[in-house]
């Protein structure tokens, strides 16, 4: 069994009916006058069919079992970790502070992450975020974004 | 004589000096972008999509073109260097590519590689100048009904195509589907699936998703492997094919055009399957089909001048019908709204000099890129060397710029992360993103064409029926469906009887 085509299953079945349920709320109409509804529902209904299909079909075959940690065995899935909690950390705060002080916080972990020399991610952080900024912001007039204080 | 006209007309466009200096921008990015593993075209064209606002419609989208097709050709040189595809279109010429360089040969692989993409591209480029035309006219009299029927017929072949599981591929059209209703109804303006968040009555971006799925999942999915990949070193001499290799490759680049120029055209097609099925093509009608994955130039030829002709009439779908076929296209469908235009069968008449221009423009790129790829392979070769602890963090920001630009909305980078971690996870679950991408790009229209059908046949389903084109088209769905059934039945029944 590939404990994979049922984790994903379950999960697509939960978000097709939710969808289900919300497009109903937005009224299905009749063919003759379709309504908003119609096009999710009938989407989300073809979705449950093709993960119920998978399900079965995982269940039917007898193959060697793949679990969900052997995903990660033997990768530097920590690495990731650390990056998706650094760009959840850089969204939240790049409203607040803008995108030069945000950007370079972000590129100092991300160099470092990748087994660069504090130092030489302090420089090269503070240069992809010059560079950068001065070639969107003054060369292509594409604004970034600015803190709360207008900076 | 009208088609040649017009092509002198896109000539003119073309050389226009903004637009060649564009051309050779976009053909330079382009492979450097093929070049580098970790980002394909799809997330290359989103990410530098805003280098082209400040660019006219026509420019933008021949810059971006430059950088479709600049893809195509980099990609070879990490699959016969290092044996990493730069794309998913090469990934296949790592077989013989990576074995030839080993052996001495890596200035031939190369050289045939270049070569072979420059002569499918042509024949590709041609092929679309002359059906453009006639195919436009022909999608003027379309009706609501027979755009149904075709993008019915693409989501077919999505999941027919799909180089994993079908059901898999079937599920990931659904979600697309489903992504695609996020925003205002078409029809009635009244917002869906937005739970009153502003920022989704827009609808997403294609933009924001493609860079996710493609560009951040790719760099996180690099970032997890431990060691990195070693550059052969090889000295990369005669790079242009002797007569020996010409008279082994010329049939292969041949069939790998033919194949290539079909199935661009296909929606769900495209270079990355076209250059598997060459591949298996080629192999096939060898008379030493042991030589392929141990250095058989044939083997480099035609996948690469199959995913290069796939590459130039794949524009042929989204010029004359507006319907992306494959996702990179689906992500330059995006970038023709952004500029204000919509392509399809009027793109033609309204915008002659977009229309031609990118014609003429692919022709002129197709020489720079030949020229651009022998003499500088040095060059990308360094390229290569650019270690990943710079190369990923710059990726990143990248993503970043590029998911902001788009609507200078930070909404759109939170959009742009949490796809590129649903793309993380879908490759380690075995689900392909494109199906998702496409769909949503086309879900949109598929919908308003059915809604607008049931409210002109007063919701009878008999309007597909009546209608030949429409008609015509659900019947090759019919037929692909029923294919795909009995396939998969004889599959099972082959593994039944083994196993007995």
């Amino acid at each position: 069994m590939d404990k994979r085509n049922v984790f994903s299953s379950v999960f697509f079945i939960l978000i097709a009916a939710f969808v289900l349920v919300t497009s109903t709320g937005l009224g299905i109409g009749q063919l003759n006058n379709p309504r908003p509804g119609l096009f999710p529902f009938t989407a989300s209904i073809c979705l449950i069919v093709f993960c119920v299909a998978l399900l079965v079909d995982n269940f039917r075959h007898k193959n060697s079992l793949i679990t969900l940690a052997g995903l990660w065995q033997d990768s530097n899935w920590r690495k990731n970790i650390i990056v998706i909690a650094a760009l959840i950390i850089y969204t939240i705060f790049l409203a607040v502070i803008g995108y030069i002080p945000a950007t370079f916080a972000l590129m100092i972990v991300l160099f470092i992450i990748e087994g660069m020399k504090t130092w030489l991610a302090i420089a090269n952080s503070a240069l992809a975020v010059t560079v950068s900024y001065a070639l969107f912001q003054y060369i292509l007039k594409i604004p970034l974004p600015r803190s709360i204080w207008g900076l | 004589m009208e088609a040649l006209n017009s092509l002198l007309y896109g000539f003119s466009v073309a050389f226009e000096f903004h637009n060649l200096i564009l051309v050779f921008a976009g053909c330079l990015l382009g492979t450097l972008i093929g070049v580098l593993p970790g980002i394909g075209p799809v997330g290359a064209i989103s990410i530098l999509l805003p280098l082209t606002f400040q660019l006219p419609p026509a420019g933008a989208i021949i810059m971006l073109a430059g950088i479709y097709n600049g893809a195509m050709y980099g990609g070879s040189t990490t699959s016969i260097l290092i044996n990493v595809p730069g794309e998913a279109a090469s990934v296949v010429t790592c077989l013989d590519g990576y074995q030839m360089a080993r052996q001495g040969q890596a200035g031939a692989a190369l050289g045939i590689a270049v070569f072979g993409s420059f002569i499918a591209a042509t024949i590709g480029l041609i092929g679309l100048q002359l059906m453009a035309v006639p195919l436009s006219s022909l999608a003027l009299k379309f009706g609501p009904p027979e755009y149904c029927a075709i993008i019915l017929l693409g989501f077919t072949f999505i999941v027919y195509l799909a180089q994993r599981s079908a059901v898999k591929a079937a599920i990931m059209t659904l979600v697309g589907l489903i992504l695609g209703t996020i925003g205002l109804d078409p029809i009635t303006s009244q917002p869906r699936m937005t739970f009153g968040i502003i920022n989704l009555y827009e609808g997403l971006h294609v933009a924001p998703l493609a860079i996710g799925l493609f560009g951040l999942a790719e760099v996180l999915n690099n970032l997890e492997k431990s060691a990195p990949e070693k550059l052969l070193k090889v000295k990369i001499k005669n790079l242009f094919p002797r007569k020996l290799h010409w008279l082994k490759a010329r049939w292969a680049i041949l069939r790998g055009t033919i194949i290539g120029f079909f199935m661009g055209i296909l929606p769900g097609g495209g270079p990355v399957l076209s250059s598997f099925i060459s591949y298996g093509v080629e192999k096939r009608v060898s008379k030493n089909p042991e030589m392929f994955g141990n250095g058989a130039i044939e083997g480099v030829a035609a996948p690469e001048s199959a995913n290069n002709a796939a590459a130039s009439t794949s524009f042929i779908p989204l010029l004359t019908l507006g319907i992306p076929p494959n996702v990179v296209l689906a992500v330059l469908f995006g970038a023709f709204l952004i500029h204000g235009i919509t392509p399809g069968p009027l793109l033609i008449k309204e915008h002659p000099e977009i229309f031609w221009g990118i014609i003429g423009s692919l022709y002129i790129g197709n020489i720079m890129l030949l020229v651009i790829n022998l003499p500088l392979i040095p060059l990308w070769v360094q390229v290569l060397r650019i270690p990943d602890r710079i190369l990923y963090p710059l990726i990143i920001l990248f993503c970043i710029i590029g998911a902001f630009s788009i609507n200078n909305n930070i909404f759109d980078i939170a959009v742009m992360f949490i796809f590129g971690i649903a793309g993380y996870l879908l490759r380690k679950f075995e689900y392909e993103p494109a199906p998702l991408i496409l769909a949503f790009v086309l879900g949109p229209m598929f919908e308003v064409n059915l809604r607008r059908s049931l409210l002109m046949s007063q919701g009878s389903f008999t309007i597909f029926t009546a209608r030949p084109i429409a008609l015509s088209v659900l019947i090759i769905c019919f037929i692909i469906i029923i294919f795909f059934i009995y396939q998969s039945r004889k599959k099972t029944l082959d593994k039944y009887y083994k196993q007995l």
